[in-house]
């Protein structure tokens, strides 16, 4: 009994020497691991609001940077187009850094709300709450039609500048519209097949008689099947052949469900009362 | 904790000490060897990883570095993979098999497309019909096995270095396809066919172009000028791949796909060119009608194929998508 007693023993002081040795400091990743294992703390890490929120521009400071200039494109535009005064300069960029710096403001509270839970597993949610609206923002940018720049606009242009401003805005709108409907067409032909005289007349009948969204984004897909599903039936159904018509009914379908997240969502208007 | 040995019976006493002997022997000979340099140190903590876990494990390139292809393409052996034993050949086989039914079931929406597409398109003759459609299967099972070869290369450690080229599905079905039809329809058909092919090729084309020219104009406000150089000048150097940008639309705007420079960098003004710089350019990998499955006319055809034995999951616990998104997006395996 004794002897066996000592055999395991000799066999745990073994066991323990080799996990030691493993851990050894020249092991490099391996000893990482093997150290990292047992470490069970929860903590949200410094940088993981800004990899939230500045999500593929790089950090706080590449995000500003790129706000910045983005702004000063903006700027130059309506400059260059509407011929702007040095005091209507003054006033949008004015505006414009109030926008940026509530939006920055907003980044720094949520840090701070951070900070003060970031050992609580539960608040990592909350955090995520919190950040994505300002994800959304980064993404969609900042002088949207909500902004304060966006409402200040109208009231510092001149109605003759103002109709030069819209041009060029819905012009761009126009273009990218265009190019959802496309990449939607070519998308839905993945369940009905089209010849090409019947995608080019689906294209325009959809550019032609349908709006294009408040916000473009990931849903433009969704927007597309939307405003498809809403168009007059005796418009639509000529277009396609029986088969076809009959194929069509599921993403039409689809496009109708997807109403009330899309309003809800902002990304389209609301329906007509 | 305490080692009670005293009220073990004998018997599971020695088997401990024997199964905590082989632990540590096993332990000791996993270890790299001892005159490895240290730059084998890292390799051998993740060469039984695949290939996403190593670029995980390095370090992260340069912040405005972010284009993921690069230049070089070149087939490298891992230097620490052993000769496969007929064992590990036979296993390596099974993963293979398995990992080809899963890429089938993945990919059959391009070819469900393209069989619509044809459908559309062309009166085949009835006797000719299910000889079209096996082609189409051929060519979908060619894919999805060259998929899983590559798949299970990645595994084993033989990896290409530089960019990854993953075999484009819709092009293997669409190939197949394309030979089968020609053999199978009247020229004046196939002629027919073959234009509609073209034209909806082209639809995509612009398509991919206006999204990705329209994402940089919202960004970089362009003029409308320049919106049509840039177009033209992309259209000029088009490749197929690059029907890949379809895919702009599941991608938040801060993305862009890996748009060579001198396509869109010549047009743009000196207050443009540090956005264009620093926006980040992603490979969006290949692109086929994913988006919902077109309905294959079973009568149509002559009758549904044959069906294939439910896939098994691959050894390893990954399924060949998961294993891929995470190859590309460098994402670690959560156990």
């Amino acid at each position: 009994m004794r002897r066996s007693r000592f055999v395991c023993m000799i066999a745990v002081a073994m066991s323990a020497l080799s996990t030691i040795a493993i851990a050894a400091p020249d092991d490099g990743v391996d000893a990482a691991v093997s150290t990292m294992q047992p470490v069970e703390a929860f903590q949200i890490a410094d940088n993981t609001i800004d990899q939230w929120i500045f999500q593929g521009v790089g950090g706080e400071a590449q995000g500003k940077d790129r706000i910045n200039r983005q702004l000063k494109l903006q700027l130059d535009e309506l400059a260059d187009v509407c011929s702007l005064s040095e005091e209507q300069k003054a006033r949008l960029t004015l505006a414009a850094h109030g926008d940026i710096k509530r939006f920055f403001d907003q980044v720094q509270a949520v840090k701070r709300r951070v900070q003060v839970v970031k050992n609580d597993r539960n608040a990592a949610g909350l955090a995520w709450q919190e950040a994505q609206p300002l994800q959304m923002k980064m993404t969609t940018g900042l002088f949207g039609e909500s902004s304060l720049f966006a409402r200040v606009v109208p009231k510092t242009l001149t109605p003759e500048q103002s109709a030069k401003y819209k041009s060029i805005v819905n012009e761009r709108r126009n273009f990218r519209y265009r190019a959802c409907v496309l990449a939607a067409v070519v998308q839905l032909e993945g369940q009905v097949a089209l010849r090409d005289e019947q995608r080019q007349k689906l294209v325009e009948l959809l550019v032609n008689e349908t709006k294009p969204p408040k916000v473009f984004g990931q849903q433009n897909y969704q927007v597309v099947l939307y405003r498809l599903a809403s168009l007059p039936k005796e418009k639509l159904k000529p277009i396609f052949d029986d088969r076809q018509w009959k194929l069509l009914e599921q993403p039409l379908m689809q496009g109708r469900s997807m109403e009330q997240y899309l309003v809800q969502s902002g990304f389209v208007e609301g329906p007509a009362k | 904790m305490r080692f009670r040995s005293a009220s073990l019976p004998a018997r599971r006493r020695s088997l401990t000490v024997v199964w905590v002997i082989a632990g540590l022997f096993m332990s000791l000979l996993s270890r790299p060897a001892a005159s490895d340099d240290a730059k084998a140190k890292p390799r051998a903590a993740v060469e039984n990883l695949p290939a996403a876990d190593e670029a995980q494990a390095k370090p992260e390139p340069e912040k405005n570095d972010k284009k993921t292809t690069r230049p070089v393409a070149k087939k490298i052996e891992n230097k620490n993979a052993k000769p496969v034993p007929a064992d590990a050949e036979a296993a390596q086989k099974k993963a293979i098999e398995a990992y080809t039914q899963q890429f089938k079931q993945q990919f059959r929406p391009a070819l469900n497309a393209e069989l619509s597409f044809v459908r559309q398109l062309c009166d085949i003759p009835v006797a000719k019909r299910p000889v079209v459609r096996a082609a189409g299967e051929a060519s979908l099972e060619e894919a999805a096995k060259k998929m899983a070869e590559m798949q299970q290369n990645q595994m084993r450690g033989i990896r290409a270095m530089g960019e990854i080229t993953w075999p484009d599905p819709a092009k293997y079905v669409r190939e197949g396809l394309v030979k089968s039809l020609q053999e199978n329809l009247a020229p004046e058909q196939f002629a027919a066919y073959k234009k509609e092919s073209e034209l909806r090729s082209a639809a995509r084309k612009q398509a991919a172009i206006l999204c990705v020219v329209a994402r940089i104009d919202d960004a970089l406000r362009l003029s409308a000028e320049q919106r049509d150089k840039i177009v033209e000048s992309i259209a000029a150097g088009w490749k197929d791949g690059w029907e890949s940008w379809l895919m702009i639309e599941q991608y938040p705007e801060q993305y862009l796909p890996a748009i060579p420079d001198q396509f869109v960098a010549p047009h743009l003004s000196p207050q443009q060119k540090p956005i264009w710089q620093a926006w980040q350019k992603v490979n969006f990998g290949y692109w086929y009608q994913w988006n919902g499955q077109a309905v294959v006319d079973d009568d149509w055809w002559g009758g549904a194929p044959k069906k294939a034995e439910k896939p098994a999951r691959p050894p390893g616990g990954d399924g060949p998508i998961e294993a891929i998104y995470r190859s590309l997006l460098g994402v670690k395996r959560v156990r």
